[in-house]
């Protein structure tokens, strides 16, 4: 593995075309002046906690970064972190926050003074160009990482630009521009091996518009105004995924809704079965596979459900229904701690779904932070049938139970008994 | 002159000295009336005299250890000891009594009935062999591979060494209370605390199906289990098997039982902390049925969701 490693690194330093070098050269000198590091500063030890890039936009004294660089500052309102910014000539400043989009990791602060000249954005370009990222990775010095667009992704919904190209930390927040050092994207994430993530430059466009309405007045509620875009994200991500296809695929003797194209994907992570078994089962895992930043350790948006078919012919009823029993478990999948959520509320009882009966749980938790906002854990348990079972479990992040529950009826609409 | 009787208790069966001609003479030198071979005895340790009128005089006779008649210790002059009489020889317990003294009723073997199990070796035998049928079925069930008959009967074996074990060391405490061996009842106490157990786990998990609570089980396994078994278990042996009377059973069952529930007690209360606390893992009723008996009828989608949401409103923060 490293020596693959070793010698991507060295093609690409033998292979880079001049003509590219000569372009990120003057791209770099001519935006360097809009890019800017971005620094969390614990009050009580003088020193800082996070950092990543900024530019300039839309105006001389605003900037923009990401939602996660400037988090802590925002998550510990008891007003023990500040906010400064580091050009690259080592001036430094206070700056002050405006808004945020927390759902696409965008955030915009206001400086006390000019900072440069605001860099412009357009749309995403075609597949394939080449865009030059900007920022100051792992605190060593501004850079500049050249790269290709490929396009907007089409199997995740959180339509971010995939970019081939190699973020690394303390690059987030800074730009990516295009040969005509216009703002495409804003770095975002990566998921290593040249393997990059940008938010598209056009939401960061939406939150400008509404701010220059505002006069760029910072937003006093800054949690409410989170809250409210989680909560407005969750029930529309709910009705969205209502009226969207989802594809109806057999688990055992069961039609079920699998993927939804652009949204969800599935998996088969069946055990393989060992000559021993005397029961077999199919398991089929799907996912949204994206999520929202929230703070350390706490990501809400997900969506995960599954889907377990168990065939127990060899084994008489009381033997299986032991083993069905010990896998009815549902955990979720978030991390979210004591400080975040509060204890799981749970209600059993039995429902028909498809003619079929099941044993069914629902699971609900509420943010202490986020008003409205749940995570919901359900879990069914097909049962009446001697020696067939099907578990069904879905995990959701983030989302208002409303919605949730909806959702799931949306979803339990779809099981067809097809023996 | 009446003829009394001194008892000498002794862990057992108490000896009875009969005494017709006084005085008489105690202690462990073998050149009295009646020689105690008890080390806290002194050598001539006690006289005992008797007037006309039958009274019974008792003179202390030993600077060692002394006398002490019904709790006051006594001085060299002689005293007068009143019908029945409690003495302490050194560390050994007489009683003097007079002929017409009542006995106790004859004991009669408690074992029947309900009970009889306990003591009938082939109701014994029987309850052994449920229980290794229980232990059996009961992994038989946890199982879903395919194994070879010796597999289950080698998971066995550890549990059947351990019965025995208990039935040995039970029949051997009660071969030093009743002198002689008893092993069908040990056997059968043993039997039944290995099997009640598994009976009411699987009774519990039926249960907490048909009311869609945990409920159940946790009262028959915690509460019936952990706390009552073995003190009702030791109780019905002490009292039933053995005949001791009912407080004294009661008595020695909890007092045997004391560590075990204790260490219970403390394993319990942890776990009630620890529900109180945060937990990332939701905490519902699990169980599924093969035989799919519930009370609770299976909702339309509609209503199920309707109770779903009425049964979860939004939780406070703290």
């Amino acid at each position: 593995m490293l020596l693959q490693r070793l010698l991507l690194l060295a093609t690409l330093w033998v292979a880079a075309p001049v003509w590219a070098e000569n372009t990120s050269s003057t791209i770099y000198s001519d935006v360097e002046q809009s890019v800017y590091q971005v620094r969390v500063i614990n009050q009580q030890t003088g020193k800082k906690n996070a950092i990543g890039s900024a530019f300039v936009v839309m105006d001389a004294n605003i900037i923009a970064t990401n939602y996660h660089v400037v988090s802590t500052y925002i998550n510990n309102p008891e007003g023990d972190f500040a906010l400064d910014y580091l050009s690259t000539s080592g001036e430094t400043g206070p700056l002050e926050l405006l808004a945020v989009d927390v759902i696409h990791d965008l955030a915009v602060l206001k400086a006390d003074k000019p900072l440069g000249k605001p860099l412009q954005i357009v749309p995403v370009p075609p597949k394939g160009a080449r865009l030059y990222s900007l920022g100051n990775p792992m605190d060593k010095g501004f850079s500049i990482v050249e790269g290709t667009n490929n396009g907007v992704m089409k199997s995740s919904d959180d339509s971010n630009i995939l970019f081939s190209g190699s973020l690394n930390p303390g690059m987030s927040g800074g730009p990516t521009l295009n040969d005509n050092k216009e703002v495409v994207g804003v770095n975002v994430a990566t998921s290593g091996n040249g393997m990059s993530y940008l938010v598209p430059a056009e939401h960061l466009s939406t939150m400008l518009e509404h701010l220059q309405q505002a006069d760029f007045k910072a937003n006093d509620a800054v949690s409410q105004q989170i809250t409210e875009q989680l909560r407005n994200h969750a029930d529309k991500y709910a009705q969205r995924l209502q009226t969207m296809q989802w594809k109806i695929e057999r688990t055992g003797s069961f039609m079920v809704p699998t993927d939804i194209e652009g949204t969800t994907r599935c998996w088969d992570n069946s055990e393989q079965p060992s000559p021993d078994d005397l029961m077999r089962s199919y398991f089929t895992q799907c996912g949204n596979e994206s999520s929202i930043y929230l703070d350390e350790g706490l990501e809400v948006g997900t969506l995960s459900y599954e889907y377990i078919w168990f065939d127990a012919d060899k084994l008489i009823p009381a033997r299986f229904y032991r083993q069905y029993e010990i896998k009815n478990v549902s955990v979720s999948a978030s991390e979210a701690g004591k400080q975040d959520v509060t204890n799981w509320n749970c209600f059993t009882d039995f429902t028909v779904v498809a003619e079929q009966e099941f044993k069914m749980t629902v699971c609900r938790r509420d943010y202490h932070h986020y008003a409205g906002l749940s995570d919901l854990l359900v879990t069914a348990a097909l049962v009446g049938h001697p020696k067939q079972g099907m578990l069904f479990n879905l995990d959701m992040t983030g989302t208002t139970f409303a919605s949730g529950m909806a959702l799931l009826q949306r979803m339990l609409g779809d099981f067809k008994w097809q023996p | 002159m009446a003829t009394m009787i001194l008892e000498i208790q002794a862990r057992g069966l108490h000896h009875y000295q009969r005494l017709e001609r006084f005085p008489v003479r105690v202690g462990r030198a073998l050149d009295n009336d009646v020689i105690l071979s008890d080390t806290s005895v002194s050598a001539h340790h006690l006289r005992l005299e008797q007037d006309e009128a039958g009274q019974v005089f008792i003179q202390n006779l030993s600077s060692e250890n002394g006398t002490r008649l019904n709790g006051h210790s006594l001085g060299k002059e002689a005293a007068l000891a009143p019908i029945p009489s409690q003495l302490l020889l050194g560390n050994r317990r007489l009683r003097l009594v007079s002929v017409e003294t009542p006995v106790e009723n004859t004991y009669m073997s408690r074992c029947s009935s309900v009970f009889a199990p306990l003591c009938k070796p082939r109701w014994a035998l029987s309850l052994l062999l449920l229980t290794v049928v229980a232990l059996l079925g009961n992994d038989y069930l946890a199982i879903a591979l395919q194994k070879e008959p010796l597999f289950y009967v080698s998971g066995l074996l550890p549990s059947l060494l351990w019965l025995l074990f208990w039935a040995l060391l039970v029949g051997g405490m009660t071969r030093l209370l009743t002198h002689r061996w008893d092993f069908a009842p040990a056997l059968s106490v043993v039997s039944l605390f290995t099997l009640i157990p598994l009976i009411l786990q699987e009774m519990g998990g039926w249960l907490d199906y048909f009311f869609t609570s945990d409920k159940p089980s946790t009262w028959l396994l915690v509460g019936g289990v952990d706390f009552l078994l073995l003190p009702v278990l030791l109780y019905t042996y002490l009292h039933w098997v053995l005949s001791q009377k009912r407080l004294p059973a009661l008595g020695i069952a909890l007092v045997l039982s004391a560590l075990p529930l204790g260490i219970r007690a403390i394993s319990l209360l942890d776990q009630v902390t620890l529900e109180n606390e945060f937990s990332s893992e939701p905490y519902y009723n699990q169980t599924l049925s093969s035989l799919n008996i519930h009370a609770n009828a299976a909702l339309p989608l509609d209503e199920y969701v309707q109770k779903a949401t009425a049964a979860l409103p939004p939780q406070r923060s703290p």
